[in-house]
């Protein structure tokens, strides 16, 4: 499964929706979800990718959200 | 040899705040407090002292538990802050009962609570007391900026307290604690010492919301978990899960983690928001008195807060389940 493949998948289990709907353009504001959501949302990442997800600026959409996890996974290599 | 809970009693203050009374002096409103929160208002301390809020709350707890002062062997007090540093909030307590035994301040922020049934059973365990008074009294109101919406609409006042005698209901429990100031942290007075020149700032609270958020619902979930094992039972032995009423979502999260269902959560943040260590004491008396814990009934408490603490165990109910005193909450 790619990254974005797996962010789509926590994303749609955490706000019960289907993962077609999430594309790399989708922004978390346009799904609603809140800072403390963003928090439950990256906890979810951190256990599917066994790495900790801690983002300095804030994540603005998917994309983002997916190079950053790119970035850290090669960190971790 | 540990404890049987042989009464339970609570106070809560008698001003209600509710989240549109906020609304007209801060940035903030109904609509956005309880959905991030779970909280609708909270009880607010303005003619009662911490002290008198802990009085009330012992005086209902031996009472439940037919005890009287005179016979309290030692009485433990978690808070934050009394009126005083010294004397000691139980110091305090012990006076206005007429008690006439040795009486101490814990501070494990939010899970003093369970730190100080910890503490308790250690007491009983030695064969030194008979009968415990543990109170839990906070008016965190009193240590929030109220010019920062991010955290002064999270927190309300009140106080429980629990009478212990000898038993053997404390099936397991678990404390720990991760020092840091970072994530939350109240500074202490500064004084006007002309040598030190050191100034905390101002008492009131601070707190990085997502990094808290983010040990609680693990602390939660993972507590309940590992006090279960340590206890020998499963999950789904539990009756009740008796969880700090920090956030709505905090407890919802946890939920999901330990797939439990949502009638096996207790919680009453809509009214009474965070009360700090009095919150899990608070909604055991609350519970205990609205008739919804039955003999025999296994309760799961567990808690998280400044330290950072956390606290978890496993507690057999033996009373025999109480007609509802107080409305459904």
């Amino acid at each position: 499964m790619s990254t974005f493949e797996s962010i789509a998948k926590v994303i749609s289990d955490y706000r019960e929706m289907d993962p077609e709907e999430i594309t790399l353009n989708t922004t978390f504001e346009d799904l609603a979800l809140d800072s403390l959501d963003m928090t439950e949302i990256l906890m979810g990442l951190e256990d599917e990718f066994g790495i900790t997800i801690e983002p300095e600026e804030k994540m603005e959409n998917v994309e983002q959200l997916a190079a950053f996890i790119d970035e850290q996974l090669e960190k971790n290599a | 040899m540990s404890f049987t809970i042989a009464g339970t009693g609570s106070y809560l203050p008698q001003k209600v705040v509710t989240n549109d009374d906020l609304a007209t002096f801060l940035d903030t409103s109904d609509e956005w407090i309880s959905t991030r929160t779970g909280i609708r208002s909270r009880h607010v301390a303005v003619a009662e002292t911490v002290t008198e809020m802990a009085v009330a709350a012992a005086r209902a707890a031996l009472a439940d538990s037919g005890s009287a002062p005179e016979q309290l062997d030692l009485i433990l007090c978690a808070t934050l802050a009394g009126e005083y540093i010294t004397p000691s909030l139980s110091c305090m307590v012990q006076k206005e009962l007429g008690a006439c035994c040795p009486a101490f301040d814990l501070n494990a922020a939010c899970s003093g609570f369970l730190y100080a049934l910890d503490v308790a059973a250690g007491y009983f365990a030695r064969g030194r007391v008979k009968k415990v008074l543990v109170v839990c009294a906070e008016a965190m109101t009193r240590l929030m900026d109220w010019t920062d919406r991010s955290t002064c609409v999270l927190f309300g006042d009140g106080a429980a307290a629990v009478v212990l005698e000898p038993g053997e209901d404390l099936l397991a429990i678990r404390l720990s604690a991760t020092g840091n100031s970072d994530a939350l942290h109240i500074p202490h007075v500064s004084g006007n010492c002309p040598y030190s020149g050191y100034d905390r700032g101002p008492v009131s609270l601070v707190m990085n919301g997502q990094e808290v958020y983010k040990f609680a619902v693990a602390a939660m979930s993972q507590g309940v978990e590992k006090a279960a094992a340590e206890a020998g039972i499963a999950l789904e032995d539990i009756a009740l899960v008796i969880p700090h009423q920090a956030n709505m979502r905090i407890l919802e999260a946890a939920r999901k983690k330990l797939r439990m269902p949502a009638e096996k959560i207790a919680s009453n943040i809509g009214q009474c928001g965070n009360t700090s260590a009095a919150s899990l004491p608070i909604l055991l008396d609350q519970l205990n008195r609205q008739g919804r814990l039955n003999k025999g009934d296994l309760l799961a408490l567990t808690a998280f807060g400044g330290g950072l603490t956390t606290g978890a165990c496993i507690l057999r109910w033996a009373r025999e389940r109480k007609k509802a005193e107080e409305p459904a909450f």
